[in-house]
């Protein structure tokens, strides 16, 4: 049986010690006090002519001091488990030592911490008493205390301080430095115990919760980016992890124990989610390694739950390495992403995570090598974390307002290259169009040349061909027939885009001025009629074809008729536009311009024709009527 | 019909670098009654100037396609030398604007060369007679841009702007001519003379050189002050 429970003694001893080292690397710092602590004194600077002389310090872990065995020697800070393995319960510290002192003397006594809560009595006179010594238990482990006594509390000779330690294994149970001296030291060196042990996790609280509300803020005003949530939740954790340090009271919590569970499953929720915090930061996501972390923690914090007593320490020290290794893995692994990656955002939060390797690998270090002087670096961090996000924000608002500067530049030159490349393509599409409309109008022309110079050309041509007497008379006619269609052709080119007279009387207007002159001159009375609008709006081609016929008949009446009076008319009726030029003169027989001997109304007679319409030539002596009749589109408006 | 035309002015300078059409214009011109020996002949305008500076001219006509120059600043050089000579412009190929410009640097009347020898006699008599030959298409254009002058400053009631620039009558004597009413014709209906509606005609000539040498809107008022 002995020999038994001294082998499991070992590993039982082997865990608690990690377990130990663990607990104070998780809970940050526990040594701070006490690495002053063991170098200290008991007497700290005596009044003077005050000669106080150490007796012993001895401990028992009974439930009342009267039993006077079992007192062993031991010495400060004193944790039993050394000792008293897995002992949970009250244990009682005895301090003992001589005086001489004057009397009016003012003493003061220091306690650097009480694991977890005490009470303590000098000369069996109470002078202090946590709030509660039965679960839940206060937690004074990390509260340094003092307390200035009157000399009438003292003895001259053998004075006797006890103190009743209520401890919880695994929770390294057992009491911190004990000092007496003068007031002013003592008070002095609880201030400095202060700091080391709250008011530095204070400020690293603090600082994690700023930290915390700003990226809270962050991501509530730009909710797509989940990275600055991931940074909130791990601040939260981490808060509320870090205030296990500060609080003396265990709130909610039933039992230390339940506490302490509590506050693993913090440590590892925190752990992870600062992991995917840093891996969202550099825009990584990991699904599968995040989820499985996920369920793998749930399912550990589940067994941490429901575990019993003695596998606890087991459980505690799979979960906190689990914890540390996935921090320290990350942040190695972290330097390789920031390598990668060129932002240099990320490599400002790969640098603050070396920091964090170097201050986890300082911290163990110290565990292991029992080195409790000097203090955890583990508070550095939040200094740390405040440097960089602050470097990072820095940088990325000094990005954002070069950018903005710089934006309207880069739009002005956007703009003026886009502009440019428009004004090219715009270019090139307007000299295509004027290409097209140029080859367009050549066409035309050459179109109008071909049916209407042409075709007079090649019917003079045969005109002249079929005739045996062909005199100079004849010839002209054919001549000026050619240069009155070519005038009409260069006419109608020439003016772009007025080819149809907007009304009857502009179309007759430059006949009508041409041959009234004529009229005048020779005495002719002529009678114009047009009508106002345009019934229906004749083509271009009409309008040419009609003042060609006007034309051709009033040169014949001004060079053959002899006429007194003329007249001309253009009418509308039922959609049939109709054209009639009347004179009172000698007239010619009509059947010579069937015949073709009428070179000019010959001519005349094909082109109406061509346009679809009527030709309708009567002729007498005292009477000629030549009438053109087109049928016309039919055009409701307009 | 030609003894009418009694004292004909002379000399007749006529500014033509063809020969043969010089030729034809030395007909057409002694059918209106001219003698040979009152016609100059010049083939350029270098010509052209220098029998001006020799003879003088009460009447010429000028071919616009010269082979030292444009006819026009012939026609400018002539207004210059004496505002009171007659020009009748003889063209050869003619787009309305041509024409127009002619007329803008202060020709009288145009003739096309092409057309029959009596029509061209008839333009050299129309002139003659101190008429101012119009064609419909010449006052369609004034109007068009009165018209437009009209909308560019219509914070005017329209009719007051135009009576800064043709007077009532001078626009309604346009509106007529372009319907191709001959000068007889707007005498008739307008119950004035045939002399009044021509003299009406130079007006509205004269006032059309100035506005388009100018090519201003503030001219054309000032014009219409003056009126």
């Amino acid at each position: 049986m002995h020999t038994n429970q001294s082998g499991r003694h070992c590993t039982h001893s082997w865990l608690t010690r990690l377990n130990y080292f663990a607990l104070i690397l998780a809970l940050c710092s526990l040594f701070l006090g006490k690495a002053y602590a063991l170098k200290t004194d008991f007497v700290q600077h005596a009044p003077p002519n005050c000669d106080i002389q150490l007796k012993s310090i001895q401990a028992t872990k009974v439930q009342h001091p009267s039993n006077q065995k079992n007192w062993v020697d031991v010495q400060l800070p004193d944790f039993w488990e050394n000792r008293w393995k897995g002992y949970s319960g009250a244990v009682w510290y005895r301090i003992q030592w001589t005086q001489h002192c004057q009397p009016q003397d003012t003493l003061a006594i220091n306690i650097s911490g009480i694991n977890m809560a005490g009470e303590v009595y000098l000369n069996d006179k109470q002078i202090w008493k946590d709030q509660s010594l039965v679960e839940p238990l206060s937690r004074s482990w990390n509260s340094p205390r003092y307390w200035v006594l009157p000399a009438s509390n003292f003895h001259q000779g053998k004075n006797t301080l006890v103190i009743k330690v209520i401890g919880i294994a695994t929770q390294s149970p057992g009491l911190g430095l004990v000092q007496i001296g003068s007031p002013s030291t003592i008070v002095q060196q609880h201030h400095k115990s202060v700091f080391q042990q709250r008011t530095i996790h204070f400020i690293n609280l603090i600082m994690t919760m700023m930290l915390g509300l700003i990226g809270f803020l962050i991501w509530l005003l730009r909710r797509k980016d989940t990275t600055f949530a991931w940074f909130t939740l791990s601040s939260i954790l981490w808060s509320l992890f870090i205030s296990g340090t500060l609080i003396t009271e265990t709130f909610v919590f039933n039992s230390t124990m339940q506490y302490l569970k509590f506050n693993m499953a913090l440590l590892l929720a925190y752990n992870i989610s600062f992991a995917i915090f840093t891996w969202r930061f550099a825009a990584k996501k990991y699904k599968k390694t995040e989820y499985s972390l996920w369920i793998i923690s749930l399912l550990l914090t589940l067994v941490l739950v429901f575990s019993p007593l003695a596998k606890l320490q087991l459980i505690l020290f799979i979960l906190f390495i689990l914890a540390m290794g996935l921090f320290v893995l990350n942040c190695m692994y972290y330097q390789w992403i920031a390598f990668k990656s060129k932002q240099v955002d990320v490599r400002i939060l790969a640098l603050a995570m070396l920091g964090y390797i170097a201050i986890v690998c300082h911290d163990i270090y110290k565990i292991i090598t029992h080195d409790v002087n000097g203090f955890m670096a583990t508070p550095i961090g939040g200094v740390l974390m405040t440097l960089a996000l602050s470097l990072i924000l820095g940088w990325r608002i000094a990005q954002n307002i070069t950018k903005i500067e710089t934006f309207n530049e880069q739009l002005e030159i956007k703009i003026d290259i886009v502009k440019l490349e428009l004004e090219h393509s715009l270019d090139n599409k307007h000299q295509l169009e004027i290409e097209n409309m140029r080859l367009q109008e050549r066409l035309n022309l050459a179109h109008d040349l071909h049916d209407g110079l042409g075709g007079s050309l090649v019917r003079s041509m045969a005109l002249v061909d079929k005739s045996e007497h062909f005199d100079k008379q004849n010839f002209m006619s054919i001549l000026k027939l050619l240069r009155n269609d070519l005038r009409q052709i260069i006419d109608s080119g020439s003016s772009v885009g007025a080819k149809i007279p907007e009304t009857p009387i502009l179309w007759g207007a430059p006949l009508r001025h041409r041959y009234i002159q004529f009229f005048e001159e020779m005495d002719i009375q002529s009678t114009w009629h047009f009508p106002a609008q345009w019934a229906a709006k004749p083509t271009a081609l009409e309008c040419l074809t009609l003042a060609r016929v006007t034309e051709e008949a009033l040169t014949n009446i001004v060079k053959h008729s002899r006429a007194t009076t003329v007249e001309v008319s253009l009418c509308n009726i039922d959609n049939i536009l109709i054209l009639k030029i009347e004179d009172n003169g000698v007239g010619f027989d009509p059947s010579t311009v069937q015949t073709g001997l009428h070179v000019g109304l010959h001519s005349m007679q094909i082109r109406v024709n061509r346009i679809g319409g009527g030709i309708r030539i009567v002729s007498r002596a005292g009477y000629t009527l030549i009438e053109v009749a087109v049928a016309q589109a039919d055009q409701t408006s307009s | 019909m030609l003894h009418h035309e009694l004292s004909l002015p002379v000399p007749v300078l006529v500014v033509e670098d063809e020969p043969l059409m010089q030729d034809r214009l030395k007909q057409i011109l002694e059918m209106v009654g001219y003698n040979a020996d009152n016609i100059l002949f010049a083939q350029n305008i270098q010509q052209a100037k220098t029998l001006l500076n020799q003879h003088s001219a009460s009447i010429a006509l000028v071919d616009l396609g010269l082979p030292d120059g444009n006819g026009n600043d012939f026609i400018q050089h002539l207004k210059e030398y004496d505002d009171s000579i007659a020009i009748l412009v003889i063209s050869a190929w003619s787009t309305e604007d041509a024409i127009f410009t002619a007329l803008r640097s202060g020709a009288t009347g145009y003739v096309l060369k092409e057309r029959d020898d009596l029509e061209v006699m008839m333009s050299i008599r129309s002139v003659l007679r101190g008429g101012a030959p119009i064609d419909p298409f010449i006052a369609q254009k004034i109007l068009k841009q009165l018209d437009l002058e009209e909308k560019k400053s219509n914070q005017l009631p329209s009719n007051v702007n135009i009576n800064k620039i043709l007077t009532n009558r001078e626009h309604e004597i346009l509106l007529l001519v372009a319907t191709g009413l001959s000068n007889k014709e707007i005498a008739d209906q307008l119950e004035l003379s045939r002399y009044t509606v021509e003299s009406h005609i130079k007006h509205i000539y004269r006032k059309l050189a100035v506005c388009t040498r100018t090519k201003a809107v503030d001219t054309a008022r000032t014009l219409g002050l003056l009126d």
